[in-house]
């Protein structure tokens, strides 16, 4: 996107590309149990590893199951625990970084180092010792998730909140004698929110690619219930040669997933850097 | 210089030591067992588990506990002996190290040589389809999974060439050529998911840089654009893909976890994984300490850097 299509306020083909795809995949797999042509799980050794066709979209497996269809009820698992892990992360990194922003002093400093401390660990580490603490479940890999996306959303709720809580405004609401609580939930937050919301759509774009490669690894949902990162781990892992599409389909998805949901969380970051208050989040461009 | 580098090492201390506060607490302090996380997968009685809690030292303090470990890593144990072979973790990890700081280097090397000129390129072209297409191309091979990526990438180097990985791991110095052919395509992987980073921070920087007054002057003087980039904006440009290459590692080092296991080469990242499935939890918790260490060590150097180019930084407090 250029210079000239930002300011005119003209919306870029790319971005509206973006969320038609999200859009299509995220309510496809969350309608699988309509959607899908095939039973996700059934078996039709008669059927094994059939190329992509009119019958079979997306080809079948070395079980004769239809890919199509375990795309579909994958993605759903694959979102909702992406969606879960983003929620807890937005709730928790907000909340701490908002109450650093507004308490300063110590406390401010003490949040900051932490983060700072926990911003080495790299995203999948962090993620990896967690689901071994907690053996691998759908809550234990979305906590997992969670848990390495706090850091991030704290430095990004932090500085948003901090550009806010000096303006005029709140000194006034302040100076009424308001409580902290009721100055953050109603004065602060409806300012700095927007920018935490844009990271957040980021976040879940991380959030998806990491549920997908804990899957992959073996460190993700159990089996026998289909996910992406399992499904690219089946397939590359027995039949990548002979039928390449049980492997590559579903991995293009989860592609056109996180790049379509990265990109809108990047645009509506992006969309709002004139404003002063985001100039910080924006400046600091920060991946998960 | 020397007295900012011995304030460095001595802000690395106290951090390595709360980091593995939190390698161990993450470990310990969850809720889970991990005596039954051990024995999951087999069937077992109550006492089977207790006497497992006894041997592992579980039901002593977590205090006692996490000393325990420190003091394995500080003697020359390094956490212990994995509890899937009965090998030191030590010998474990010393073998590995230097398979994944070897791919690091090179990718971050790799990621440098190719995203300055594309910087440069874009930022003489901005606004122009050059640039768009730099820009455009950098936002999608940022957020592409590396899991699909590779994977794709085994799929066409076997399709076009019949090429797949090598099973034996070569040495650079006994074998150049093997270790060269098992390195390459990881390598590319990773730059692939690591330059865009240095691409889209360096672009704007230099931008910001070619905006200012002594841009300005200089092309006053009649310097052409190209040189006012090369000469001017990129000296100064410099220091952003120092903190980029710093503040970024943690993408490569997830990067290098997954193209570790997708091309078999038997670096820290491959092993950290087989031992979480595994749940050998002492090589875990001491690879994930020592991954950790390196992330610390690679800021503490990109701080040296940063205060050899910009003499300001060892006065004061760094600024961007």
């Amino acid at each position: 996107m250029n210079r000239s299509a930002r300011e005119s306020g003209h919306v870029p083909l790319g971005f509206i590309a973006s969320v038609i795809i999200a859009v299509l995949i995220v309510s496809g797999t969350l309608a699988a149990d309509l959607l899908a042509p095939y039973d996700p799980l059934e078996q039709d050794v008669g059927r094994r590893l059939v190329a992509p066709g009119a019958e079979h979209l997306f080809g079948t497996d070395g079980f004769g199951r239809d890919v199509f269809s375990r795309t579909l009820h994958g993605g759903r698992m694959s979102i909702i625990v992406a969606l879960s892990s983003v929620f807890a992360a937005g709730a928790a990194g907000t909340a701490i970084g908002t109450a650093s922003a507004y308490a300063g002093g110590r406390l401010d400093i003490v949040v900051q180092r932490a983060v700072d401390l926990l911003l080495g660990f790299p995203f999948l580490v962090m993620a990896l010792l967690v689901v071994v603490a907690i053996s691998p479940s759908a809550p234990a890999v979305a906590g997992a998730i969670a848990i390495s996306l706090v850091p991030l959303v704290t430095r990004v709720a932090r500085s948003a909140a901090l550009s806010v809580a000096n303006e005029e405004y709140v000194l006034v609401v302040r100076s009424t004698g308001a409580g902290a609580g009721h100055i953050m939930i109603r004065h602060i937050l409806p300012a700095a929110g927007p920018p935490i919301v844009a990271y957040l759509a980021t976040c879940l774009g991380a959030a998806i690619a990491a549920e997908a490669t804990l899957s992959f690894l073996g460190l993700g949902l159990p089996p026998p219930y289909p996910s992406w990162g399992r499904m690219l781990q089946e397939g590359s892992r027995a039949y990548f040669d002979a039928a390449p599409w049980v492997t590559l389909l579903p991995g293009l998805v989860l592609s056109l997933t996180v790049v379509s949901v990265t990109a809108i969380g990047d645009r509506l970051g992006r969309r709002r850097v004139h404003t002063e208050a985001v100039q910080c989040v924006a400046q600091t461009d920060e991946r998960p | 210089m020397s007295r900012y580098i011995a304030r460095r090492i001595a802000l690395i201390i106290p951090t390595a030591i709360v980091s593995s506060m939190v390698v161990f607490a993450v470990m310990r302090v969850l809720p889970g067992d991990v005596a039954l996380a051990i024995l999951a997968d087999t069937p077992h009685t109550v006492e089977m588990r207790e006497t497992l809690r006894e041997e592992l030292g579980l039901n002593e303090p977590l205090f006692i506990q996490y000393l325990r470990w420190i003091g394995s890593i500080v003697s020359d144990e390094l956490g212990g002996r994995s509890l899937e072979t009965g090998e030191r973790v030590r010998n474990v990890i010393a073998g590995q190290m230097s398979v994944t700081a070897l791919l690091s280097v090179y990718a971050v090397l790799a990621s440098v040589i190719v995203s300055v000129p594309v910087s440069v390129l874009a930022a003489l072209r901005r606004g122009r389809w050059l640039d768009n297409v730099i820009q455009t191309a950098s936002r999608i091979a940022l957020s592409v999974p590396t899991l699909f990526a590779a994977l794709l990438l085994v799929w066409l180097l076997l399709r076009l060439f019949g090429w797949s990985a090598p099973i034996i791991y070569s040495g650079p110095a006994e074998h150049p050529r093997e270790h060269l052919e098992i390195m390459l395509w990881p390598v590319v992987l990773l730059t692939l998911a690591y330059a865009p980073h240095i691409v889209r921070v360096t672009r704007a920087r230099l931008l910001d840089v070619l905006g200012s007054d002594y841009a300005e002057s200089a092309r006053a003087r009649g310097i052409p654009e190209a040189r006012v980039v090369v000469g001017h904006a990129l000296p100064n440009a410099a220091i952003t893909v120092i903190t980029v290459v710093g503040l970024q590692l943690g993408v490569l080092i997830s990067g290098a976890i997954v193209v570790e296991v997708i091309f078999g080469l038997p670096g820290i990242g491959r092993g950290i994984v087989r031992a979480a499935l595994a749940r050998d939890y002492p090589v875990v918790q001491s690879s994930a300490m020592v991954l950790v260490v390196l992330v610390l060590f690679v800021n503490f150097a990109v701080d040296v850097a940063y205060a050899g180019v910009d003499p300001r930084v060892r006065y004061g407090r760094r600024t961007l």
